[in-house]
């Protein structure tokens, strides 16, 4: 396996506040990894600092051996909230940089990627006429379009129901293994970083503590017990940290 | 057992999108899918609810106008202050036969031409300073002392300026229409959210096209409500620069009326002024709803 | 209302009707409050002003006296209308186009026969005939005797309101307007226009002392029915003003130069183009004005069809000029 993205931030401080200290990462392509941990610990920064929104760290980032400088079309983010442009249909915002060739509800592209995600019927409507978790998948589907190797998620499923949220992990499953890339996933819920990840990472205050492995066949049944053996395993890290 | 995953949708309140193939004909057996249906689903309920509301705006002027006309006959108004609306219309039909549809024109000519000139100003300027940080220091607190300068006090200093032809008339319009729409451009640029923002710059979009892609079309709302309050202050702007010395026009019609004792012609004049004016915001608030029919807003909520 | 309330409201209404026709003491005949005007094209208003004799005159009565400035006619006559003010000094043709589109008021003083009026050029104007002013601007206060002069000029001229461009400024505006060559002429009015010939060399294109409609003193209806008396009294105070100035020309200059804020020059053309010796309306007033009133109807100042000779009957009262006796001049 190559290593795809390779990381290590000496320092990075908001104002006198410090927030990241000697993290190092690595990521293998196709992988997928959860970073969980405490609100505050510095993860969505990290993400931030690896999607190229915020270049203003000491440290070096590097994606397939090359240093990444800002924003790339080989790394995609995924927020919190769907952020589509509430002008712009699903198919349009889906293909927001694709310059304008022709209408986008007629792109080929952008109408495999909607099929994929389960939009294809939406594909003309406005953004307020989705529910919360059609507005993500359009998000997911939009992300996917400049064909990236690596996804970056930032409690992507968070605001949603808890059947919804189960529909779209399974989601981006399956859109990691037909396309390739590979997820960093942030997340507060460890049930989800256990059902989605290759590894664990759990940070605090602003370091890596623990990278734990999870290997575990998929499609992962989220019943059996060494799913739940596996949760216990983070649980136990990070009730460790907290209790320094 | 993996199951595909798949949204159904009833239907849309936007008319593109209904089709009979996107409607599933299996009832949602599982909780999961009923969750993926769109929010709106009951167009006939909206359009019936806009028919009815639609007349009722009808009611009040109509009574006004009725209430005016008996009290004005019965006795309870004298005549001669307040003429009944059957004696306006009289004097319609006479200022008609004396040219009102001139007057009429050279008042629109008038205000569509100073309306124009101050939206182009309003939104260059607002887009200058809503945009830069620079702009905003340097422009911001002149425009704001400006603003507050009632409309009548400019009218001396324009004739003193320009004259009496119509340069002083359509730039006192300029000026009325400028800040509402330069004020609703420039908030709606402040207001735009950070978060569509950081979207444009995960693109990588310079500061010029994410201002073009992104910030004017989030502060179009903003915007839309400028450029209908500019038009009413147009309007009002209008009769203060028809006061200037005007020979044609509604405004001046106004002052005729007054000068030679005809409260008839002045409320005449209203009168015309009024309809006008919603005529005009009419036509805006048409363009609005189009521009705007995605907002998701409490005024474009369908239930 | 029912019927107890509708009884007591007819018996009180009764009641006063027939103390009003007694004219019993109980019920006051006279005002709070007297309110005039006072205007730079009435010299005797301004001397009336400036020696207080009407104040004294209504002191013992304990009635008082407010005065408010008008700018014209136009001003006076939508005061008047207005209920703003109880008297009011208009230019005669003016009072009449009021009354006709429905101002209740009622003439009853002359206060000048003036020449007040007439049609300037610019000092440098090419202008030379009242028939090369078609198409020309020409600034002119509307619903003033100024106007009316322009219109009756016109007329004269075959040429009608609709071929010039009037430009509607109050006198004095009208006047910068000519002097700064934004208007080809104006229908002047004093003293404003002895200021522009004296001061900037304009030019009296067309003069004619009989289209000057006289200097009226009007009342309001209501003012004239309820207080008769107050009517009179305000009348012999004018008078007392309007023999002042027939007897010290010199110094009643002074005063209209101090008043107006106009230089003693000026205010001397002004006073030298007035008449003050026949203050009694009359016949000859209502027959100079039922000649100039067609052009009312002409130019559609007032509604089609009315009837301005029956408006000018019952515009001029001569009641309160009774006993006023007029020296001849000699």
């Amino acid at each position: 396996m190559t290593t795809l993205l390779d990381l290590h931030i000496h320092d990075k401080h908001f104002d006198e506040r410090v927030v990241l200290q000697d993290v190092s990462l690595s990521l293998q392509a196709g992988e997928v990894v959860s970073l969980v941990g405490k609100s505050g610990c510095g993860k969505s920064t990290l993400l931030r600092l690896i999607a190229g929104l915020d270049r203003n760290f000491d440290g070096r980032i590097a994606l397939d051996g090359k240093p990444l400088q800002g924003v790339s079309q080989d790394v995609g983010l995924i927020f919190q909230e769907p952020r589509l442009l509430p002008w712009l249909t699903v198919a349009e915002n889906v293909g927001f940089n694709r310059g304008s060739k022709g209408a986008a509800n007629a792109d080929p592209h952008i109408r495999s990627l909607l099929q994929e995600v389960g939009l294809i019927d939406a594909i003309d409507a406005l953004p307020k006429h989705l529910s919360g978790g059609m507005a993500q998948r359009a998000a997911i589907a939009r992300g996917l379009y400049n064909q990236p190797r690596l996804l970056l998620l930032d409690e992507p499923f968070s605001a949603v129901d808890a059947f919804t949220r189960m529909r779209l992990q399974d989601l981006l499953l399956t859109l990691a293994t037909q396309h390739g890339f590979a997820v960093l996933l942030v997340t507060h819920d460890i049930d989800e970083a256990a059902y989605l990840s290759d590894r664990v990472l759990i940070m605090g205050q602003g370091e890596i503590i623990d990278d734990l492995p999870i290997e575990l066949a998929r499609p992962r049944n989220r019943h059996a017990d060494a799913l739940a053996q596996a949760r216990d395993r983070i649980l136990d890290v990070l009730e460790e940290i907290h209790a320094i | 057992m993996p199951r595909s995953p798949s949204a159904s949708l009833t239907s849309y309140s936007d008319k593109r999108l209904v089709s009979a193939s996107a409607v599933t004909t299996s009832r949602p057996r599982t909780v999961q899918a009923a969750n993926e249906q769109v929010v709106t689903d009951q167009p006939i309920k909206r359009s019936k609810s806009r028919l009815s509301l639609g007349w009722l705006g009808w009611i009040l002027p109509i009574a006004l106008l009725g209430f005016a006309e008996v009290a004005a006959h019965v006795g309870w108004v004298q005549a001669r202050l307040l003429p009944p609306p059957s004696e306006i219309a009289q004097t319609l039909s006479v200022l008609v036969d004396q040219g009102l549809f001139g007057h009429i024109a050279a008042s629109s000519t008038r205000v569509l031409s100073g309306y124009a000139i101050g939206a182009i100003l309003a939104v260059g300027f607002g887009l200058l300073v809503g945009l830069s940080r620079h702009a905003e220091a340097f422009f911001e607190p002149t425009f704001q002392a400006l603003r507050a300068i009632p409309s009548l006090a400019w009218v001396p200093l324009l004739l003193l300026w320009f004259g009496i032809d119509e340069t002083p008339k359509i730039t006192l319009i300029a000026i009325g229409a400028f800040f509402p729409i330069y004020l609703g451009l420039v908030s709606g640029i402040r207001n735009v959210d950070r978060k569509l923002i950081e979207l444009g710059e995960m693109y990588g979009l310079s500061s010029l096209t994410l201002a073009r892609r992104i910030v004017l079309p989030a502060a179009l709302p903003s915007l839309f409500t400028g450029l209908r309050n500019g038009l009413s202050l147009a309007w009002m702007f209008l009769v203060a620069a028809e006061l200037i010395a005007a020979t044609r026009g509604i405004g001046y019609l106004l002052t005729d009326g007054r000068e030679t004792s005809r409260p008839d012609v002045v409320l005449a004049a209203i009168l015309l002024l009024a309809i006008l004016g919603k005529l005009t915001d009419s036509l805006l608030k048409w363009l609005e709803v189009r521009k705007l029919a995605w907002s998701d807003s409490l005024a474009t909520r369908s239930v | 209302m029912d019927r107890r309330s509708f009884i007591k409201n007819t018996s009180v209404l009764s009641l006063a009707g027939l103390s009003a026709s007694l004219s019993l003491p109980v019920f006051a005949a006279t005002p709070q409050e007297v309110r005039l005007d006072y205007a730079y094209y009435s010299p005797t208003s301004l001397v009336l002003k400036k020696f207080g004799w009407l104040e004294e005159a209504l002191k013992p009565a304990n009635v008082g006296v407010k005065w408010t400035l008008s700018q014209g006619s136009n001003r006076a006559l939508e005061y008047l209308a207005a209920n703003s003010i109880d008297f009011g000094s208009t230019a005669g043709l003016a009072a009449v186009l009021s009354r006709a589109n429905g101002n209740p008021i009622k003439s009853v003083y002359v206060y000048s026969r003036p020449e007040w009026t007439a049609l300037l050029v610019a000092k440098d104007s090419p202008i030379q005939s009242v028939a090369q002013l078609k198409g020309k601007k020409i600034a002119a206060t509307k619903g003033t005797d100024p106007y009316l002069f322009l219109l009756r000029t016109l007329k004269l001229n075959g040429l009608r309101k609709n071929d010039v461009e009037i430009v509607h400024l109050q006198h004095a505006d009208g006047r910068a307007a000519l002097e700064s060559g934004r208007v080809d002429a104006w229908a002047g009015l004093d003293p404003h226009m002895a200021a522009s010939e004296l001061q900037a060399n304009s030019r009296l294109l067309y003069r004619n002392v009989a289209f000057n409609t006289y200097g009226f003193l009007n009342v309001t209806e209501d003012f004239a029915k309820k207080y008769p008396d107050t009517v009179k009294q305000v009348i012999a105070a004018y008078e007392r003003a309007r023999l002042w100035i027939l007897a010290n020309p010199k110094e009643a200059s002074q005063i209209q130069a101090d008043e107006a804020k106009i230089s003693l020059a000026v205010a001397k053309v002004q006073l030298n183009r007035t008449d003050f010796s026949n203050p009694v309306i009359g016949l000859e007033h209502s027959d100079a004005l039922k000649a100039a009133a067609p052009i009312l109807l002409q130019e559609d100042l007032v509604k089609r069809g009315t009837d301005v000779n029956k408006v000018i009957d019952e515009l001029i009262d001569t009641r309160f000029v009774q006993g006023i006796v007029v020296k001849k001049a000699a």
